[in-house]
């Protein structure tokens, strides 16, 4: 069983600011979330796990106090990205990643996994 | 238990009202009901008659349901009269040969319209005005008239020649006495409310005795007063004031009033302890009472009676407020000062056409009476002092001036509970107050509870304070904050948006928000700044604003793929142009379905294939439809003068150019239009936020209708319309609607909310009343000139055009989304939620940050 490691993904190009972005690794869709103001990305799970559909990442961004969220673009069910945690009663949690900025490098924290069809941008 | 056999003769708004008062109370199931209404149709709301030929239906009026009265376990006999009561043997025999045996017995017939028995008053061009049936037949008429003849100045033969001016005809007020409105107003208010209903083009004669009514040989009639003069006129409409309907009453031996009027006392008994009698029909303590309020109070309390307890009638307060062709009238108490010692206080004032008058006792402490004409908006106030006995200013003449501090204004919270505030419902300070108390706290929901302000409305303002105080007090909040990140309101945000001319989302929030916005504001500021600047949607500084079916310029499905839809501009599609959209449907198999909008939806592209597909449309001559924003969506038509042979007006040509016209326009909500080309409607225009149909003079409009969860019919808003008056008022109309509507409010409810309603409105829109109709047309047509087709848009911008790959990282399309053949067009597979195992984990050993921290 191999360890986890850093994994770059994309470039910071790729993210758009205060919104989302998806990425493939293998058949897992990962989206991926950037707050502008404090340089953070965030990867969550790309699949909706009330809806069964792979639409995370066209969310919109929005936050309650200091927690940042995504609102689900099919019906507005909000997760927190840090966590993943449903903050509307009775969702599943979405999966999450440990993620990062390395100079223009978005890398996420992760297994090694057959990248063939995951090239970067 | 044995029922009560109760018999109700007369269904009107007070019968209704007694039958609603022992459905609310919970007791009618104690009752067996027999119901005689008279008219075919059950109650409806005869204060609001005029509305019926302005716009409302028989549905929109009506009061009594069906389904209620039935579910109640009522007895009804529709289109049925009572031809006997036998007092004896308690029997009711009605027209339909049936007898009816009672224990207690509820006269509500009402009152019939009096009319002066001149000469020629039965002519076949004569009418009443009081039903449904009348007002048809009335309309009827209208349909070959030019001029009409209102016989009474009063309230009701206002409301009339309100009616007459809706429908078209140029309309005389013919009035016995010197003044409009006797009863209500003095000299001065009549002839300031005269003036104002001049302005609108009613003429109004005064002392005029009517002595005789001929018939010309063209069937129109000719008036003869005792003057001499004569006043020719198509229709005339009797409006001279009511009387009791008292007769069946009088037949069975029920004692009458000398001057007519079934006698009640304080329980509305009768002189037969069996019988009952309420509103309009009853003569308490010598008087008749000719308005609903007290009518409600009458069967409030012949209800408690019925019940063995007590709510005695006392009389009622016969204070009135109402909106007269636009002009705002409201008398209060003793309005025309005629108490022992009563002094007044008069305000004209010629420039904004108002005048105010207070009526005060010799001590002047309190306030007796009022009098406001032009402008009523003290009303509500000095209803209060009057009702309350409540101890006036210093200087009384000072509440006539309400924004001049210190004398101003009665503070709401100094109102004892007991204040009434709503007459029409009987609704005090401290039922309201209660209302909040168990949970009711915002306005809308006290009125659904109390009834307040659900009458004639004239208490709204005011019911809406109190509630306001209420929740307050109670340590809750009333606010109009779009969301947490802006303490604003939506109009508020459009302003400032507008005045400091900021240009995108992170301006406004860095300069009045807080936080980073989220899926509420986001896509109501990027509403905003496109009804403003008109600025392409998918700008890097916009992109994250908007939501997926504007980021994406489609309609997101619910397997996360996307419908097409390019405009085609109120259904006039070419051939050539319905193969291209059979041969893109077929390339990328896409599902397709004709909508109800008349135009045609691609379904199921991925979001990468949409730049290809729109490449294709787009090609071939197509633009966006903005089926997926919050915008002007289409205008539907009927195919009009051109082909159909029953078409008065060119509905195509008209549709086609108003849906280029407002293409494009972003909204507080999705807006659609629809065009007929004539009376027939098949375009459903009156469905719609915009509607317009064909007249043989020109274009009616209607505005403010929507289908949806709350279906709405659109209200008659002006007639006969030349095209460029049409588009001006639209227009106006938009842009105040974009300019002060919440977020994701439909133009109905707008309208609903908007203080004044559709006349305020026609105020702003037509007769300029707040100044801003020019700077409303330069803004709609600053938006229309800047008009682009975002798709096009979109195509040539390639940063954009990135933006539609499913994967950074990947040129991989997603493998997700499942298709299957359904009547053999493609289908989404249904997804299966994986609700059991949240996610995959397993299998790249993701790490959970809980896990790791």
């Amino acid at each position: 069983m191999t360890q986890p490691a850093w994994l770059k993904v994309c470039n910071t190009d790729d993210l758009i600011a205060d919104g989302g972005v998806c990425v493939l690794l293998g058949q897992q869709q990962i989206a991926l979330f950037f707050e502008s103001a404090k340089a953070q990305v965030y990867a969550v799970s790309n699949l909706d796990p009330v809806q069964g559909v792979e639409c995370i990442s066209r969310g919109l961004m929005g936050c309650v106090g200091s927690q940042v969220y995504v609102a689900t673009p099919l019906l507005k069910h909000r997760y927190e990205l840090a966590t993943g945690q449903s903050l509307d009663d009775g969702d599943l949690p979405l999966a999450c990643w440990q993620a990062r900025i390395l100079d223009q490098a978005v890398e996420l924290y992760t297994a090694p996994v057959s990248l063939a069809e995951a090239s970067h941008g | 238990m044995l029922l009560t056999r109760l018999a109700i003769i007369g269904n009107g708004m007070v019968g209704h009202h007694l039958i609603q008062t022992m459905a609310d109370q919970g007791i009618i199931d104690q009752y067996a009901i027999t119901l005689f209404c008279e008219e075919p149709t059950l109650a409806y709301d005869r204060v609001n008659l005029t509305k019926y030929l302005s716009g409302s239906n028989a549905d929109d009026l009506s009061l009594g349901k069906m389904t209620d009265y039935e579910a109640w376990g009522l007895d009804v006999k529709l289109g049925v009269t009572v031809n006997n009561i036998d007092l004896a043997s308690r029997c009711v025999t009605a027209s339909d040969g049936s007898q009816t045996v009672y224990d207690k017995l509820v006269l509500a017939t009402g009152s019939y319209p009096f009319v002066p028995p001149v000469p020629g008053h039965d002519n076949d061009a004569c009418f009443v005005y009081r039903t449904l049936a009348d007002l048809d037949a009335i309309e009827a008429a209208s349909k070959t008239a030019q001029n009409g003849v209102v016989v009474g100045g009063g309230l009701l033969g206002l409301e009339a020649a309100k009616a007459l001016v809706d429908l078209g005809l140029t309309t005389h007020v013919v009035e016995f006495s010197d003044r409009l409105m006797m009863q209500q107003l003095d000299a001065e208010g009549g002839a300031l409310l005269r003036h104002k209903i001049t302005q609108i083009g009613v003429q109004i004669h005064t002392q005029k005795n009517t002595q005789r009514i001929d018939l010309q040989d063209d069937g129109s009639l000719n008036m003869i007063f005792a003057d001499g003069q004569q006043l020719a006129t198509d229709l005339l409409v009797f409006s001279a004031g009511i009387r009791p309907r008292d007769q069946l009453a009088g037949d069975a031996g029920i004692e009458l009033g000398e001057r007519g009027g079934i006698t009640i006392n304080d329980q509305c008994l009768t002189s037969d302890p069996h019988v009952y009698a309420i509103g309009e029909c009853a003569l308490w303590q010598g008087r008749i009472f000719g308005l609903v309020a007290p009518g409600y109070q009458m069967a409030k309390a012949a209800v408690a009676h019925l019940q063995n307890s007590s709510q005695p009638f006392t009389g009622a307060d016969m204070s009135t407020k109402l909106k007269l062709m636009g002009v705002d009238v409201a008398s209060i108490g003793d309005a025309q000062g005629t108490s022992i010692g009563a002094k007044s206080y008069r305000l004209i004032d010629e420039r904004s056409g108002s005048y105010q008058k207070l009526v005060v006792n010799a001590k002047g402490n309190k306030l007796l009476g009022a009098i406001l004409v032009g402008d009523a908006s003290l009303y509500g106030e000095l209803l209060q002092y009057c009702l309350n006995s409540l101890e006036l200013p210093e200087q009384p003449e000072m509440l006539l001036f309400p924004n001049t501090g210190e004398a101003s204004a009665l503070s709401k919270p100094t109102l004892p509970d007991s204040a009434t505030i709503c007459a029409c419902h009987n609704v005090c300070k401290g039922d309201l107050n209660r209302a909040v108390e168990m949970g009711h706290v915002n306005i809308a929901d006290v009125k659904a509870h109390t009834k307040a302000a659900t009458g004639c409305g004239g208490c709204g303002p005011m019911v809406a304070d109190i509630v306001q105080a209420a929740v307050l007090a109670q340590g809750g909040e009333v606010n109009d904050d779009l969301c947490e990140h802006f303490a604003y309101s939506r109009q508020a945000l459009y302003d400032l948006v507008r005045i400091k001319q900021l240009q995108t989302f992170d301006e406004v929030l860095a300069q009045y928000g807080r936080g980073i916005g989220c899926e509420i504001c986001k896509p109501a500021l990027a509403s905003i700044l496109a009804s403003c600047w008109n600025q392409f949607v998918l700008s890097q500084d916009q992109l994250a604003q908007q939501d997926t079916n504007d980021r994406f310029l489609a309609n997101i499905q619910k397997n996360g793929t996307y419908s097409v839809v390019p405009r085609v501009a109120a259904g006039e599609i070419k051939p050539a142009q319905l193969i291209v959209l059979g041969e893109v449907a077929q390339e990328f198999n896409l599902y397709c379905k004709i909508t109800g909008g008349q135009r045609i939806d691609l379904l199921g592209a991925r979001q990468e294939q949409l730049p290809a597909i729109w490449q294709r449309l787009i090609d071939a001559g197509f633009e966006t439809g903005q089926a997926y924003g919050k915008s002007v969506r289409t205008v539907k038509s009927c195919v009009g003068d051109n082909w159909c042979r029953y078409g008065t007006g060119d509905s195509m040509g008209l549709a086609i150019a108003i849906e280029h016209r407002y293409k494009g326009l972003r909204s507080p909500h999705k807006l659609k239009f629809a065009v007929s080309g004539c009376i027939r409607e098949c375009a459903e225009a009156r469905s719609k936020d915009i509607g317009v149909i064909a007249t043989d003079k020109g274009w009616n409009l209607y505005v403010c209708g929507n289908g949806g969860i709350q279906p709405r019919h659109a209200d008659l808003f002006a007639t006969d319309l030349d095209e460029q008056s049409l588009i001006k008022y639209v227009d106006r109309l938009l842009m105040f609607y974009i300019k002060t509507a919440d977020r994701l409010q439909r133009t109905s409810t707008w309208l609903g909310q908007l203080d004044g309603g559709l006349d305020y409105l026609k105020r702003v829109v037509i007769d300029d009343y707040l100044g801003l109709a020019e700077q409303l047309e330069v803004q709609m047509q600053d938006l229309v000139d800047g008009y682009q087709c975002e798709w096009k848009a979109t195509l040539e911008d390639p940063q954009a055009r990135a933006r539609f790959k499913p994967f950074v990282n990947s040129d991989a399309t997603d493998a997700s989304i499942q298709m299957h053949s359904v009547r053999g067009q493609t289908s989404p597979v249904p997804s299966v939620p994986p609700l059991a195992a949240p996610a995959p984990r397993d299998r790249h050993q993701l790490i959970n940050l809980e896990q790791i921290s």
